[in-house]
C-alpha cells in the first residue's frame, strides 16, 4: 500500500475511533488521545494503533458493555480483502493469521484518572505539539499515567513472556514477535538514548556481541523465508533476543 | 499425570530456576464458580531459556497451560471464557521488576496458606499494595468492554476483581474463599456494609455490575 494513502486510513481510523468511543460511552468520555499517527509501509505489514481513553467513574455498565461492539463495527468497516483490522482492549491478544497484506490493530488502553483530566491533557497537548517527543518520551510519559511502573521492562517482560508462552508455529507469530521486538529496541533506544542497533549492543559485555551484532537482520531473513524457514535459524533468533532483553533487564537493575 | 509441585521441584533441584514461589488458588477459584489457577514466580539465575519451550511442550500433554504472570488476570479470565478447558498456570519471571515484587508481595499477605516455596531464597520486603487496588478498578472496566459479549460470565469476572480489590486493600490473609473476604471486608468498614450487601443479593446483571463499580469508585476516593 502506498504510504500516503496508508497515512490516510491511520488518520481516517483515528477520527473515527474517537467518534466510536464518543457515541458509545456519551458525556462518560472524559479523554480520548490517539498515540500513533505515523504509518509505515512495507509487505504484509502488522501496524499497531494505540489509544489512551478514560471514563468517569459515574460511567453506566450499561454505556460500558455497548462499546466492545461499536468498536468492532468500525474494525469491520475498516476490513477490506487486502487490510485487516482488529481491536484490543487493555492487552494484546493472539493475532489471527490472516491472508490480508495488512493487519491493523487498534489497541486501546485506559487512563485510571476518569475524574481529573486536566494533567492528562496537558501532557498530551504537549507531546502531540511535537512529534519528535511522541517516540523518545513515550515510556516516561507512559509511567507517569499510571499504566507501568517502567514502560521499558514491562515491554520486555510481555516480549519474554508472550514469547515463552506460546507456540512457535506460523508466520504471522514470526511478524508479531519481529514487531514486538522492534518496540523494545526502540523503547531502549530512547531510555539510554542511544541511535543504532549497534550502539545499544555496544553497551552489553562483550561475550554477547558476536551473537547480537546481526539479530535484526536475523529477524528479517527469518520473516523473508516465509514458510521455509528452519526450527534452528528461529530457534537462534529467540534465544538471541531472549538473551538480549536479559541484558536490558541486568542493567537497569544495576544503574 | 505430573503434578505441578514435582515438576516444580525437579526444575529447582536441577539448578535450572534458582527458586519458584507458588500460589494454589483452586480454593480461591472455586469459590466464585471458576476453574483453579496457580501464580507462580520464578527466579532465574542463567541465560538459558530454552528450557522453558521445551516444558511447554511437555506440559501440553498434561492440560496445563503457562501464561506470562503480566497478563493476570485477563488471561486467566480468557481462558475460562473461550472455554478451553485447561488449567493455567501464571508465571512472573522475577529478575527484582518493581511491579513483580508488588505481585509477590500481595499473593505472599494474600494467599500466604496457598503459598508453597521451591528452593530457598530470601523474599523481598513488604510492599504498599494500594497501587493494585487501581490496576484492579481499571482492568475491571477494561474487562468487562473486552468480555462484554459473553454476558453470563461478567458477574463471576466482576466478583474476582472485587474480592483481589478487597484484599490490596486489607493487605493481609482474608481466608481463601469468596465469603470469607467479603464478611472480612464488611466488618473491617462498616460503612460500606449496605452498600456490598446490596452487590451480593442484587440479581440483575447490568445493576449488580453498576452497584460494583460504585463502590470500587467510593473506596478509592475514600
Amino acid at each position: 500500500m502506498d504510504r500516503f494513502y496508508l497515512g490516510k486510513l491511520v488518520e481516517d481510523i483515528n477520527t473515527h475511533s474517537a467518534r466510536v468511543l464518543e457515541t458509545a460511552l456519551g458525556g462518560h468520555l472524559s479523554f480520548f488521545s490517539a498515540l500513533d499517527g505515523n504509518a509505515e509501509n512495507g509487505e504484509r505489514h502488522l501496524k499497531v494503533l494505540r489509544y489512551l481513553f478514560s471514563v468517569d467513574a459515574s460511567c453506566p455498565v450499561a454505556r460500558l458493555l455497548t462499546v466492545r461492539q461499536s468498536v468492532e463495527q468500525l474494525c469491520d468497516r475498516f476490513t477490506a480483502p487486502d487490510i485487516h483490522c482488529t481491536c484490543h482492549f487493555g492487552y494484546d491478544s493472539p493475532v489471527p493469521l490472516e491472508s490480508s497484506e495488512m493487519t491493523l490493530l487498534l489497541h486501546f488502553y485506559m487512563l485510571a484518572n476518569g475524574r481529573d483530566n486536566e494533567p492528562n491533557r496537558v501532557t498530551v497537548n504537549a507531546l502531540l505539539d511535537n512529534p519528535d517527543n511522541q517516540v523518545t518520551d513515550l515510556p516516561k510519559w507512559l509511567s507517569l499515567e499510571g499504566l507501568s511502573h517502567e514502560q521499558l521492562t514491562d515491554e520486555i517482560h510481555v516480549f519474554c513472556e508472550h514469547f515463552i508462552t506460546s507456540d512457535f508455529e506460523n508466520l504471522a507469530q514470526i511478524r508479531n514477535f519481529e514487531t514486538a521486538f522492534w518496540r523494545v529496541v526502540n523503547l531502549a533506544c530512547a531510555f539510554y538514548e542511544t541511535e543504532e542497533w549497534s550502539d545499544l549492543v555496544a553497551m552489553l559485555p562483550p561475550r554477547f556481541h558476536p551473537q547480537l551484532r546481526d539479530l535484526p537482520e536475523a529477524w528479517s531473513t527469518l520473516r523473508q523465508m516465509e514458510r521455509s524457514f528452519t526450527e534452528e535459524a528461529f530457534v537462534a533468533c529467540s534465544r538471541a533476543s531472549l538473551r538480549f532483553c536479559q541484558q536490558m533487564l541486568e542493567m537497569e537493575g544495576s544503574s | 499425570m505430573k503434578q505441578v509441585a514435582e515438576i516444580y521441584a525437579e526444575l529447582v533441584n536441577s539448578g535450572k530456576v534458582a527458586a519458584i514461589t507458588r500460589f494454589n488458588l483452586r480454593k480461591f477459584c472455586h469459590s466464585f464458580g471458576l476453574p483453579p489457577c496457580g501464580i507462580s514466580f520464578w527466579e532465574l539465575d542463567d541465560l538459558n531459556w530454552d528450557y522453558l519451550a521445551v516444558l511447554n511442550d511437555a506440559l501440553r500433554h498434561d492440560r496445563f497451560v503457562f501464561r506470562g504472570g503480566n497478563f493476570f488476570p485477563r488471561s486467566y479470565l480468557n481462558d475460562l471464557v473461550l472455554g478451553v478447558g485447561v488449567r493455567t498456570e501464571h508465571i512472573f519471571l522475577t529478575s527484582g521488576h518493581p511491579q513483580h515484587q508488588i505481585w509477590r508481595s500481595f499473593f505472599s499477605n494474600s494467599f500466604a496458606e496457598a503459598e508453597r516455596r521451591f528452593g530457598t531464597r530470601p523474599t523481598g520486603p513488604k510492599q504498599d499494595h494500594s497501587v493494585l487496588a487501581d490496576v484492579f478498578r481499571t482492568s475491571l472496566v477494561l474487562d468487562l468492554v473486552h468480555f462484554a459479549n459473553h454476558r453470563d460470565k461478567l458477574s463471576s469476572i466482576a466478583d474476582f476483581y472485587l474480592a483481589l480489590f478487597f484484599l490490596s486493600k486489607l493487605a493481609r490473609p482474608s481466608g481463601m474463599t469468596r465469603d470469607s473476604i467479603f464478611e472480612d471486608f464488611k466488618a473491617h468498614h462498616p460503612q460500606f456494609r449496605a452498600q456490598i450487601m446490596r452487590i451480593q443479593t442484587t440479581i440483575d446483571l447490568e445493576e449488580r455490575l453498576d452497584d460494583i463499580l460504585y463502590l470500587l469508585g467510593k473506596l478509592e476516593s475514600d
